[in-house]
């Protein structure tokens, strides 16, 4: 029970994490490889609150949240927006080296050395027991639980609000997006603001049950392939393919080997590549990704 | 009668090289519908996304003449702005949103905040004029046949309010009895509002069949224009560019013989 547990806990992480990707991939076809950094900067961003502002831990959380949202806002009008209408591969790139520069920015900021953050906000991080022989920590809970509403919230946005509408319109066909007055950059910023909040709600959650180093960063690559099972623009594929890894990793840690657990991802994500590359519920005909 | 739509001189550049157009001019009269017809290639498409603008993604420039609308210079107006002056196009292909219901197709669809309130009304002027759709609002738009997503693109495009409509293909391979119904519910349509609409076609039985104005166009320029009454009687356009109805259809092959001799001997 506590291995199913475990698993429970990792696919939320991963989910959340690969919703991210889903978002900016779905609207417009580029894949945020600076999605792990920008995850860990909201972590650095919960810090940088509780030591400055706030020491409440829900007040800090809380502006932690608003500020992500306003570092996703300015990576698209800063940076991305530029990369409009540009070919997909420069607009990766971008995200490639933005990735380095974020990491190099919080090694500068805030110090290579680990950070025990739970302790910062004074966040009691305490084991919860959920029966006899299940005990989960209650940051692993507050993952599960925002996860579940992070989704909820999104699929009820994409499909029941007309921005959420404008953004999947806009992914399926973005030429005629604009030939019905729908702009283009509302939608393009919409996508990574959305992305890089649900990123650093990640980021904020993961670090307060464990402690921060900007290493921590490769849990965003790890999640790519559980965005890339799913099929990259399906966030129920996104769900089960973070499922389907996070099964696996915990599963291979217990009756393995625990070193495995950071290869598991890579093997998952290669082989679904060679059988069926556009993902369990991703759309079959365009694989011109880069 | 005055014109909503005047193009002069038009030339379009594709990737600062290819030209499309070699200097294009034609008119839309206020609240008519015009035709511009023409074979593959002559710069049909290409004229009407010049007028209803490009955006980066087209890699293509207006490069000389102009375009002006109700009297004004729009040349080069890029595409959100068009829009909102009530330019609105049908485009030839990729013309509906295939992940989103019909009434989704309808509803995202960029509207002031007002109107956006009251979208339901809205969409149901739509099915007004396509009853079809009714039936299939809650269809994913990808599984429409052609003819139905014609009908959609048409009533998406008329969510945007225009005051000018530009249809790029509107019967290129749908079954004639599917043309014929789009052909009665626009000609109703145009009958109710004061929409101009200017018709691009490769089949002249459709031009003529709507429209009451026409050009020709032939590499990139327009060769020919007239009331349709009197298109419909030039014997060697019927021949040459557009093809007769079926029988004309039949003889394409000697057509486009005869097509390659003439300019052989020019």
């Amino acid at each position: 029970m506590q291995i199913l547990a475990n698993i429970v806990v990792l696919t939320s992480l991963y989910a959340l994490v690969a919703c991210g990707y889903v978002l900016v991939y779905k609207v417009s076809r580029v894949l945020n490889l600076a999605h792990g950094e920008l995850m860990i900067l909201g972590a650095y961003l919960l810090v940088a609150t509780s030591a400055g502002i706030a020491s409440d831990p829900l007040v800090a959380i809380a502006l932690t949240a608003m500020f992500s949202i306003v570092v996703g806002l300015s990576v698209y009008l800063l940076l991305m927006r530029k990369m409009t209408g540009q070919p997909v591969l420069a607009a990766v790139l971008t995200t490639v080296a933005l990735g380095i520069l974020l990491r190099g920015a919080m090694v500068l900021i805030w110090g290579p050395q680990q950070l025990n953050v739970g302790a910062m906000i004074s966040f009691d991080n305490a084991s919860i027991a959920l029966t006899d022989s299940v005990r989960v920590s209650t940051a692993a809970l507050w993952l599960v639980v925002c996860t579940f509403l992070v989704y909820l919230g999104l699929l009820a946005f994409l499909h029941m609000s007309r921005w959420g509408m404008r953004m999947r319109a806009s992914g399926q066909n973005a030429l005629l997006a604009a030939q019905r007055g729908i702009n283009l950059h509302t939608v393009y910023a919409l996508a990574w603001t959305l992305s890089t909040f649900s990123g650093s709600l990640a980021g904020v959650l993961v670090t307060l049950d464990s402690r921060i180093d900007v290493n921590m960063a490769v849990i965003g690559l790890k999640a790519f392939p559980a965005a890339l099972v799913g099929g990259l623009d399906s966030l129920p594929g996104a769900l089960i393919g973070a499922g389907v890894i996070a099964a696996l990793e915990v599963l291979l840690i217990h009756y393995v080997n625990p070193l495995l657990s950071d290869v598991v991802p890579f093997l998952v994500l290669i082989a679904i590549l060679i059988v069926r590359p556009w993902g369990l519920y991703g759309t079959k005909e365009e694989l011109n990704r880069v | 009668m005055t014109d909503i739509l005047e193009v002069t001189e038009l030339e379009v550049t594709y990737q600062r090289s290819i030209r499309a157009l070699h200097g294009v001019n034609l008119r839309v009269a206020k609240g008519q519908i015009t035709a511009l017809l023409g074979a593959n290639g002559a710069g049909k498409s290409t004229t009407l996304r010049a007028i209803s603008g490009f955006i980066g993604l087209d890699n293509a420039r207006v490069t000389a003449g102009n375009v002006r609308y109700l009297g004004e210079d729009i040349t080069g107006l890029q595409l959100p702005k068009t829009i909102h002056k009530g330019i609105v196009l049908v485009p030839e292909r990729d013309k509906v949103f295939t992940n989103l219901t019909v009434a989704e197709n309808l509803e995202v669809v960029s509207t002031t905040r007002a109107e956006g309130s009251n979208w339901r009304q809205i969409e149901e002027e739509i099915f007004v004029y396509f009853p079809r759709l009714a039936k299939l609002r809650n269809k994913p738009a990808g599984l429409l046949s052609g003819g139905e997503r014609q009908m959609l693109a048409i009533g998406s495009a008329l969510v945007c309010k225009p005051n000018l409509l530009l249809i790029d293909e509107l019967s290129l391979g749908l079954a004639p009895v599917i043309v014929d119904e789009i052909i009665e519910r626009l000609r109703d349509i145009h009958a109710r509002t004061d929409l101009s609409i200017l018709l691009v076609e490769q089949s002249a039985a459709v031009a003529f069949a709507l429209a009451s104005y026409g050009f020709v166009l032939e590499n990139g320029k327009v060769e020919l224009e007239g009331a349709t009454q009197d298109l419909r009687t030039n014997q060697k356009i019927l021949e040459l560019y557009l093809g007769t109805g079926s029988a004309g259809r039949a003889d394409y092959l000697a057509n486009a013989r005869r097509r390659r001799e003439e300019r052989a001997n020019v």
